[in-house]
């Protein structure tokens, strides 16, 4: 009589593979078919730009982890209703925000002047960033920190949206719920007052 | 599109390719680049400059190496795992008042279960059987379970010999259990029942919120946190079944064979009413059936049909009833011969 060999749960084509070389759609298809090495794959792919973003929306640690591990419960509970996504890291942003503000909302914090895009960060320079080909390396750190202090908030949040997690104008503005041409404003004026800071 | 020769240091930044470069060079990215400022010498500052500023600025933040990404992780697990335990039988609460609303979907709490299995160990086995189809496959401890149409059976690939045997069933399946030298339990778990055996021949079927179980040889006991009696003991040719809102099982004898001829590839129904056959061919081939014929309902039929295909299953049945049963891509329809002609 025909005896069937159990099945296995394919291996995660990305492990043991550079991160570099990891496709983020890939992996995501991949969990989306309930795989659960593909899940800790993208949790630990996104999870410190997801609590560094956190950082920057409110000083509630506890609440930024609370809210990390809300997401991935949703994400793992729902994983068969997702779509593939073409900007994953947008996504889980986004997604990640919404449940934080929510949150937030709820411990009645929202109502506080310091939380979400009026949080205000604090901005650094990163001085190995000026040294390698600068025409004049030390001298440009006062100014230069001078002028990132007279940002706004919002102009702040959407520097570093750009800077550091390379997010898209379009999903800027998404994001912090105003529109693209409000995010070009803010970028505009920002490295308006970075660049002149930077040539004092 | 206006060239990068025109660019100021706020184009550069907004610029999609720019930024992918200044965040993740790749040689082909900096090789544009450099290639770009000596053609563009006058320009080459403008680059400069943009490239430093999205380096140079940076914000407060925990050190990735500082974030408890382990610990959030295991929470994220934890809830994972109490949320399945709510919806299977390992919960152990006495009286479970979402009973109701969890039978409903019983089906996929009790796939979210397996999957979640597979997560907290990728070894653990999972075996499933589409429309029409049946496997039959031998267990860690040589007992040998034939799967019926649209189940899903899993186990642990390997077996100590002093924990229980344990199988968690979604469908329907006959058990033929070995007998352990150590008096290991086994046990298959469903939705809202446990079977424990010692060695002996059973079926278990696993449907719309019923567990229905019918013992061939042997003893086994079923336990339920959902029924007042907690656990009753079953004698061969006995049939137990606990359905979603029921708080009691209901047992009676019956022709064990009838509920197994499935296994050999034969249905036999014994004064079967039509809706009885109607939910079989659902269950088993995934088509819905739709009755036109409402005064047939309750016509019995009693017979052996083989299913090696739908087709003939059909063809009986439709000499029986004196009917039309008309495949379609998603639907049985059973409707009056000849549709007009006569």
């Amino acid at each position: 009589m025909e005896v069937n060999l159990p099945h296995r749960s394919p291996p995660v084509a990305a492990m043991g593979r550079p991160a570099s070389d990891w496709n983020p759609e890939q992996i995501w298809d991949e969990f989306r078919n309930g795989s659960e090495l593909a899940f800790t794959a993208l949790y630990k792919m996104y999870v410190a730009d997801l609590y560094h973003y956190g950082e920057r929306l409110t000083d509630d640690k506890q609440l930024i982890e609370d809210s990390i591990h809300d997401l991935f419960v949703e994400l793992w509970r729902q994983r068969s209703r997702y779509k593939p996504v073409q900007r994953l890291k947008f996504y889980l942003l986004k997604s990640f925000r919404n449940r934080l503000m929510k949150n937030l909302r709820r411990n009645g914090r929202i109502a506080q002047k310091n939380s979400g895009d009026q949080y205000d960060i604090e901005l650094l320079i990163n001085p190995a960033a000026l040294n390698s080909e600068s025409d004049a390396p030390a001298e440009e750190l006062p100014g230069l920190q001078k002028g990132i202090d007279g940002l706004s908030p919002r102009e702040k949040q959407a520097i570093v949206l750009r800077f550091y997690d390379g997010l898209t104008y379009e999903e800027i503005a998404e994001l912090m719920t105003i529109s693209t041409r409000s995010v070009y404003k803010l970028m505009y004026r920002a490295l308006g007052s970075l660049k002149e800071a930077l040539r004092v | 599109m206006r060239r990068y020769e025109e660019f100021t240091v706020a184009d550069f930044i907004q610029d999609d390719f720019f930024l992918s470069w200044v965040k993740q060079p790749t040689s082909e990215a900096d090789q544009f680049w450099e290639q770009w400022m000596i053609l563009h010498p006058d320009r080459k500052h403008l680059v400069l400059e943009a490239r430093k500023l999205v380096l140079a600025v940076d914000f407060r933040k925990t050190p990735p190496e500082a974030i408890p990404a382990e610990a959030i992780l295991n929470r994220i697990r934890t809830s994972i795992r109490e949320e399945v335990a709510d919806n299977t039988t390992r919960s152990t609460r006495a009286v479970n008042p979402r009973w109701l609303a969890v039978a409903a979907t019983l089906f996929i709490a009790v796939v979210s279960g397996t999957a979640f299995y597979l997560m907290q160990t990728a070894d653990h086995v999972m075996v499933h059987t589409g429309y029409g189809e049946r496997k039959r496959l031998v267990l860690p401890d040589q007992s040998v379970v034939t799967l019926n149409a649209r189940s899903t059976l899993r186990y642990a690939p390997a077996w100590d010999t002093d924990e229980h045997r344990e199988v968690w069933l979604n469908g329907e399946a006959f058990f033929e259990v070995t007998k352990s030298e150590t008096s290991q339990k086994f046990l298959v778990h469903t939705g809202n029942v446990n079977v424990e055996v010692l060695g002996t021949t059973f079926n278990v079927l696993n449907r719309r919120g019923k567990t229905q179980v019918v013992l061939n040889t042997g003893r086994v006991r079923l336990t339920s946190d959902d029924a007042k009696e907690k656990a009753i003991t079953m004698e061969p040719g006995e049939l137990a079944e606990l359905s979603e809102g029921q708080d009691d099982f209901i047992t009676r004898q019956v022709n064990p064979k009838l509920y197994t001829s499935w296994t050999s590839n034969q249905l036999i129904f014994q004064q079967s009413t039509l809706k009885d056959i109607m939910q079989i061919l659902e269950d088993n081939y995934g088509y819905d059936v739709v009755n036109h014929v409402g005064e047939l309902e309750d016509v019995t039929f009693t017979g052996t049909i083989p299913t090696v295909d739908l087709d003939t299953v059909l063809y009986v049945l439709s000499e029986t009833y004196g009917v039309d049963f008309s495949k379609g891509d998603e639907a049985i329809v059973i409707s009056a011969r000849g549709g007009g002609e006569h």
